[in-house]
């Protein structure tokens, strides 16, 4: 009886080809702008996703300051006004949390002046403790030279860009490059990172105590920039993370929910990016979805004019033995092969649209990358099929209450 | 027929098919309502961030060091920028037409204590004419500005007296920076808006700023070169100047300035560019409901000109011209335009006051208005012109046979 249904609905939706086309292209058009639309949102969940893969998992970044703007706290270039210190003291507190591998104190020295040979730019210098580089800067390694030993003093580290691209000479290993007046010789050259969160490529890193030298009259005494705890491998980072919060919540004297500091973490800088592109998502997907309701309405239209115009039919059904049933299940059938026809066709176009969008994006520089999970594409035509069905039901109710004597009737 | 006779007769097909026109209408209106409340959002945004740039006054030119900012940024660590000086600043002076060129020296990232809370943040050093007359959205609350004699003196903005610390300042309070007492001798009245950062500013003498920065500022360097021009002097003209001057004394070609000249119509074109592509993404998007719609108005038609074959046929047998039956037709889709278009404008008036009471601003300007009615209009006409035209070439035996 079903597969009959079936093949009656496909008649039906035939032998009004015009009619079916035009409805089944506004489901379409939906379809195909939802998933184009939110491929564009996966895509770059993606990139996200990837780029934080540079991240060390094991390593968590406390700075001072309340937690504000989409990516960290904006108080670390100094222009805007935050709240919070970090001290010496925290840095050996949170040392002894267990789990804790290593922490590793660091002074900014945020207005630098740099000088090579003839070149200057002002730029912003880290103070580093002297203690194994790889492991406090995960995904960072020295292309060139040797890391920072105990003792160092006025020698530097300098990202990729910092060696190559920033004076019209290149720096190499033992060049000296003048910063706020010293004299500092570079003592390795880091590999390239590209564009990253977490990309090190103009860092230029001085040891901890040439920093704290350079900012005595700014910073307090014992007062840190930031703090970077490496933990040990196989450590549930969100329990480290409360732990930390609560010793420093303790020792600054904060409640909860008042913190002066930031923990950024993997987990930190997924949630706030992905925060944003989930409004991103979200925003596209419900202006696209709307246009998938205009769809329906189109859908129910269609479905009333089909009852409208075979009452007669429907009541020979009825009257040779069709049950009210059978009827509601006809129509509804017939609108969901509407909404599932357009899912499927709105799919594939949307694919091939958000292929165009990534094609035309990267001829225009722009790296946008479009993805189409199997959730998406699946949920695209359920949603699809749903919304004909829905859109259905009215005037299904209608066509199977239809009196049959009436219905004979009618002309 | 003339043309109130047809359009009475399209009306009158409309309100025959009661329930498809209203399904075929709502199409339409959801489609417009969705355009017009974003459209609304957007103009209101755009309308607010027009009028705060306003604020910061057409006369006045800032020059700020850049250069491979840009580059840095994508490519992670350090902002990375280039360095203006004093010597900067002598060769804009060069440029005629000048009211007041006047250094700016920010320090970033000072500590500074009010009754035992530290905070950290910037502190400018400026010359007194600045504040006293050249920012023009910087008002005094009470006191004095600073004077260029000054030392060991700060004038504060609103945020700092009376946000930024768990105790209000006033007139005369003790501010330490960096150590050093500070008497606070102004208050600034409250800018708000997208300027609320500078609610947040501390202004001291060029001098006591120059000592802040002693061991990290260059000695001869300026953070920010703020530039007034004289009544009635062309500001396109001034900023060509400036740029020219310092490309010569900085020895750097066109396009390849590590400097920028930033002046409210440089600020207004970079935002409306944004806020114009913004708008216009944002429009695309949500004309796809209303082209959806419009398929349904197609749809609608079709049938319509199928139902009336006959109905054509007699038309066309008592006299009725071509032109008469493609117009009756295309009547007939155009209202269900206007129709779904007025409604929809209400609706997304409406949406656009409930969008509003989240604090989005949301204006539906005249242009929207009747512009989404007349979008409405042609499409609903565009998607007629097929059906119309079949109907008007129908072949009147035929038809009549039907």
């Amino acid at each position: 009886m079903h597969l009959d249904l079936f093949k009656y609905s496909i008649n039906n939706l035939i032998s009004r080809k015009l009619r079916s086309w035009l409805t089944i292209l506004g489901v379409i058009i939906g379809v195909a702008a939802i998933v184009s639309l939110i491929s564009i949102g996966q895509g770059l969940r993606l990139s996200v996703d990837d780029q934080l893969s540079n991240f060390g998992t094991n390593t968590i970044i406390v700075v001072p300051g309340e937690s504000s703007g989409p990516i960290g706290p904006s108080a670390s270039s100094g222009l805007l006004v935050s709240k919070g210190k970090l001290w010496v003291n925290d840095a050996e507190r949170l040392g002894s949390i267990s789990g804790v591998k290593l922490v590793s104190k660091g002074i900014s020295v945020n207005t630098a002046t740099i000088t090579f040979k003839r070149g200057t730019f002002r730029s912003s210098v880290r103070g580093a403790d002297p203690l194994s580089f790889e492991d406090a800067f995960p995904g960072v390694s020295i292309a060139k030279g040797r890391e920072f030993e105990n003792n160092d003093q006025h020698v530097a580290l300098i990202g990729h860009n910092v060696a190559y691209d920033y004076f019209d000479e290149v720096v190499n290993i033992n060049s000296k490059l003048i910063i706020n007046g010293q004299t500092f010789k570079v003592i390795g050259i880091l590999d390239k990172m590209g564009s990253s969160p977490m990309s090190q490529d103009s860092t230029i890193m001085i040891p901890i105590d040439d920093a704290k030298e350079m900012t005595d009259d700014i910073l307090l005494d014992n007062e840190l920039s930031t703090i970077i705890i490496v933990l040990d491998d196989d450590q549930d980072i969100g329990e480290i993370e409360e732990l930390i919060s609560f010793e420093l919540r303790s020792a600054h004297k904060v409640a909860e929910g008042e913190e002066d500091f930031t923990l950024i973490s993997a987990n930190f800088i997924n949630a706030q990016a992905g925060s944003i592109v989930g409004y991103i998502e979200l925003f596209l997907g419900s202006v696209a979805g709307i246009s998938l309701v205009v769809g329906g309405v189109g859908i129910a239209n269609t479905m009333y004019m089909s009852v409208m115009e075979r009452t007669k039919e429907i009541g020979i059904l009825k009257a040779i033995g069709a049950k009210e049933n059978s009827i509601l299940e006809l129509f509804l059938i017939e609108s969901s092969i509407i909404g599932g026809i357009g899912g499927l066709i709105g799919l594939i176009i949307g694919m091939i649209l958000s292929l165009i969008l990534t094609l035309i994006s990267s001829a225009v520089g722009m790296q946008l990358a479009t993805y189409v999970s199997i959730e998406l594409a699946i949920g695209a035509v359920l949603f699809s099929m749903i919304v004909g069905l829905l859109s259905g039901y009215l005037p299904a109710k209608k066509a199977a209450l239809l009196n049959t004597v009436d219905a004979l009737r009618y002309e | 027929m003339n043309l109130v006779g047809i359009f009475g007769y399209a009306l009158n097909g409309l309100i025959h098919r009661k329930l498809r026109s209203m399904l075929t209408i709502m199409g339409i209106i959801i489609g417009v309502a969705v355009i017009v409340a974003i459209l609304a959002v957007a103009d209101g945004v755009t309308i607010m961030v027009s009028s705060e740039l306003e604020s910061m006054g057409s006369d006045v030119i800032y020059v700020f060091p850049s250069g491979m900012m840009a580059s840095s940024m994508s490519h992670g660590g350090a902002p990375v920028s280039s360095i203006l000086t004093y010597n900067d600043l002598n060769a804009i002076k060069k440029v005629p037409g000048l009211e007041l060129v006047s250094p700016i020296i920010m320090v970033p990232g000072v500590n500074f204590e009010y009754r035992g809370e530290i905070l950290s943040g910037p502190i400018s050093g400026v010359e007194a004419e600045i504040l006293s007359d050249a920012f023009p959205q910087l008002e005094l609350e009470s006191g004095r500005f600073i004077d260029d004699n000054d030392h060991g003196k700060a004038v504060i903005g609103y945020g700092v007296a009376n946000n930024l610390f768990d105790q209000k300042l006033s007139i005369g309070s003790q501010l330490t920076i960096a150590g050093k007492n500070y008497r606070v001798v102004g208050i600034m009245e409250e800018i708000g808006g997208l300027g609320s950062a500078d609610d947040n500013n501390i202004y001291v003498s060029l001098n006591d700023a120059k000592d802040l920065g002693k061991k990290i500022l260059d000695d001869k360097e300026v953070s920010i070169i703020f530039v007034k021009m004289g009544d009635g002097e062309d500001l396109d003209r001034i900023v060509d100047d400036i740029n020219f001057e310092l490309r010569a004394h900085r020895k750097v070609k066109e396009d390849e300035e590590d400097f920028t000249v930033m002046s409210y119509e440089f600020v207004k074109e970079q935002v409306d560019a944004v806020l114009g592509a913004v708008t216009l993404a944002i429009f695309f998007v949500s004309a796809i409901s209303l082209v959806v719609g419009a398929v349904g108005v197609s749809n609608t038609m079709f049938m319509s000109v199928l139902e009336r074959t006959k109905e054509i046929g007699v038309l066309k047998s008592i006299g009725a011209k071509k032109n008469d039956i493609l117009m009756v037709f295309l009547i007939e889709s155009a209202m269900i335009g206007f129709i779904g278009g007025v409604i929809g404008l209400v609706l997304g008036y409406i949406g656009s006051l409930v969008v509003g009471l989240y604090g989005l601003p949301a204006i539906v300007t005249p242009l929207v208005a009747v512009g989404s009615i007349l979008f409405a209009m042609f499409v609903s006409l565009v998607s007629g012109i097929i059906p119309a035209n079949d109907a008007a070439n129908k072949d009147i035996i035929e038809s009549l046979r039907s």
